[in-house]
């Protein structure tokens, strides 16, 4: 049989059908670009795609997930064991310290609650939350999660990402089972921060490494290491006083932000509605708060 | 050999030849769904390892007669939609590699397995390098290179347990009929 296919038909088809291959192969490579160029241009047209593929891909992740963090239980359980005199004799000086700074909440909470009454003030509080596993991340050039919760289970584009630790991200994307977290180190992240003692405004701007950068701060700000960055509420998007971080460096090169969740892998993360519609439920998909986050503000695109 | 014949042209033993021939895209769409778990390692957090190149470049050398360039843009496209990254970028790169891997298959034919690891170090050191300009150029933006770099000693170092997946699966797939 292989014999008679060297004939010499086959000798003059042959160069025809690889030339054929490689135009198609062209076409093929062709299509990426334009994709890409697509993707760039109108960055929207992927997102139903994209969640399509999510939400068929959420139950096999989601599967596969569970041993993943078995194990990771196992080993934390391990490292527990082992530190557990040290770790003991660690949170009993926080108790200590925290029962000291309770007894100061409470005063200011009587206080503040005083002052309200005077003031009439609408305080804005979660309406309702919905807490989902991670199923999934980004690649290295995205940071983002995976949720096996979406829309049926109450998901939002725009709610708050939040961990124990503090703010971590916002819902770029909703499918019926999932949902995709755009974290706040994401190169298309920019979330409006302000300094909690200082009260400065500035725009948390993620650039992809680990420590996002402050942008837009104004000239006089004077930020001093270990700061701590917290959530303005300035366009809607998130209410005040969630926590971020804390400045990590300040310098001529710029003001880094070393955030509370950098060190976190969260297994459970909790989105939270707090009923501001704000600007992020109609952002695009990648392009956060910029365009609406203040009329004095310039897009922040370098 | 009369039995062997019946059993050929049998429709169990063409569907069994056709799953085993569906393999390689199989254990491509696996690894892309394998680079989208979270593993919760810390030197994960901030680089995944190109899982997917891995198989593209194992297939591209011993059997790129089961994984045509419509299947390579179909992967590459999945990936990039679970994600979440440009789209196209990966479909393009895969591409890329596979074309590059294609063209010198015949060279790594017979030869130690250092010497496709030493190949795969060079093919996913290109890869990574397009894989951060073609990031940049859609992101429009600049990217610590830093990320790429580490993705790529990742991938390198994920090679070899990989390789040995695959190359249990290679053992299933139905040779060629060519070469039988």
């Amino acid at each position: 049989m292989a014999k008679r296919a060297k004939g010499p038909d086959t000798r003059t088809a042959q160069p025809l059908r690889t030339f054929a291959q490689r135009a198609v192969f062209l076409i093929f490579l062709a299509c990426s670009i334009a994709l890409m160029v697509l993707g760039r241009t109108d960055p929207d047209s992927f997102e139903r795609a994209r969640m399509q593929v999510t939400d068929a891909a959420a139950p096999i992740l989601d599967v596969l997930v569970r041993p993943v963090d078995a194990m990771n239980a196992l080993v934390e359980h391990g490292y527990d064991l082992l530190y557990l005199y040290q770790e003991n004799e660690r949170l009993r000086q926080e108790v200590e310290r925290l029962m000291q700074w309770q007894a100061v909440a409470r005063r200011l909470e009587v206080e503040n609650s005083q002052m309200r009454e005077l003031l009439t003030f609408r305080r804005e509080t979660v309406k309702r939350f919905v807490t989902g596993r991670v199923i999934g991340t980004g690649g290295t050039f995205v940071r983002s999660l995976l949720l096996n919760v979406g829309e049926i289970q109450g998901a939002r584009k725009g709610q708050a990402a939040v961990i124990g630790t503090g703010l971590i991200g916002r819902v770029a994307e909703v499918g019926l089972h999932s949902s995709r977290i755009l974290l706040l180190t994401d190169l298309n992240s920019r979330v409006p921060v302000q300094i909690e003692s200082s009260r400065a405004r500035a725009i948390l701007a993620g650039d992809n490494t680990a420590f996002p950068r402050l942008i837009y701060g104004a000239a006089n700000s004077d930020l001093q290491p270990g700061q701590r960055v917290v959530t303005s509420g300035d366009a809607g998007a998130f209410p005040p006083g969630l926590p971020i971080g804390v400045v990590a460096t300040a310098d001529e090169s710029g003001v880094r932000v070393q955030l509370y969740s950098s060190d976190e892998r969260p297994e459970l993360v909790r989105l939270m509605d707090f009923g501001l519609d704000g600007i992020l439920g109609s952002a695009p998909q990648g392009v956060a708060p910029t365009r609406s986050v203040g009329s004095d503000m310039r897009p922040v695109r370098p | 050999m009369a039995f062997a014949t019946t059993m050929r042209s049998g429709l169990l033993a063409r569907m069994d030849h056709f799953a085993r021939g569906l393999l390689p895209l199989l254990t491509a769409l696996m690894c892309v769904v394998l680079s989208a778990v979270p593993s919760r390692l810390p030197m994960f957090a901030l680089v995944a390892p190109a899982l997917t190149l891995i198989a593209i470049y194992y297939w591209s050398i011993y059997r790129p007669d089961l994984l045509r360039g419509f299947f390579i843009l179909a992967i590459g496209l999945f990936q990039d939609l679970l994600i979440g990254s440009a789209p196209g970028v990966t479909s393009f790169i895969l591409l890329l590699s596979y074309l590059v891997v294609v063209s010198q298959r015949r060279f790594f034919h017979g030869k130690s397995f250092g010497v496709v690891w030493w190949g795969f170090m060079l093919i996913a050191f290109g890869a990574a390098l397009l894989t951060w300009i073609s990031n940049m150029f859609v992101l429009n933006a600049w990217i610590d290179p830093k990320g790429a770099g580490i993705s790529w000693v990742l991938t390198i170092l994920l090679y070899p347990p990989f390789a040995a997946l695959l190359s249990q699966a290679h053992k299933l797939v139905p040779v060629r009929e060519l070469d039988a």
